[in-house]
């Protein structure tokens, strides 16, 4: 799976930090979501999208090999 | 979905405290004879009276210095365990469970080894490490990809 999290976090004008603490996780998971070590779960998936405020599929996005 | 099955945070330096010295007076038993202090009378649910016989539900006098290290590791190693971390999150339950399958996985394959290149009394050690090298395994790997994990995502 890839994803647009980095980018659209940027955009958002957000730290991986801030970002973390607004939907409940550690910096760590958000930095391993973003380098693609980490696939979220569906809840913690749709808490980001909502956070950054943009859809779940804009941001994660399957791979042919999925 | 993190577990519910955690024990509380605080308890992971409880689980340290207790697990250390178990390990410490388990690897003292093997090697060096018990001081006459942990000979105790002890309620025996089933205990060996002679070559195979049995008595049940007696009290017995035994050496309790490697009961006493058992129930320290045991207790001890299930608290560092299967506590929450200070960060606990979807990763680190993640991360937990492809540990717990690994050390498992570890722990049977050299169960399984022993068991066929193994034999007679000389088997007796193995069955007793068997009882810890589980929790051994997962603490060990648990705490190797916590380790890496946070070297790589603070790059």
């Amino acid at each position: 799976m890839t994803n647009n999290v980095k980018l659209e976090r940027t955009r958002y004008k957000l730290t991986q930090s801030e970002l973390a603490e607004k939907v409940g996780v550690s910096r760590q998971s958000i930095n391993a979501i973003e380098k693609g070590r980490y696939n979220p779960s569906i809840v913690l998936a749709l808490k980001i999208a909502k956070t950054l405020q943009i859809s779940v599929e804009s941001l994660f996005q399957l791979e042919n090999s999925d | 979905m993190i577990s519910n099955h955690l024990f509380p945070k605080q308890y992971r330096m409880i689980g340290w405290m207790l697990f250390v010295p178990g390990i410490i007076l388990g690897i003292w038993s093997l090697f060096f004879d018990s001081h006459p202090f942990f000979d105790r009378q002890v309620f025996a649910v089933i205990a060996e009276k002679n070559l195979n016989s049995y008595v049940y539900f007696s009290w017995k006098e035994n050496n309790i210095l490697d009961e006493i290290a058992a129930v320290l590791i045991i207790i001890g190693g299930m608290l560092a365990a299967f506590s929450k971390l200070p960060n606990e999150d979807e990763l680190i339950s993640q991360l937990r469970l492809d540990s717990l399958l690994w050390a498992t996985y570890l722990n049977y394959f050299i169960l399984l080894l022993s068991v066929m290149f193994v034999y007679e009394f000389a088997f007796f050690p193995i069955i007793v490490f068997n009882m810890f090298t589980i929790l051994i395994f997962f603490l060990l790997r648990f705490h190797w990809v916590l380790f890496r994990n946070r070297l790589q995502n603070d790059e």
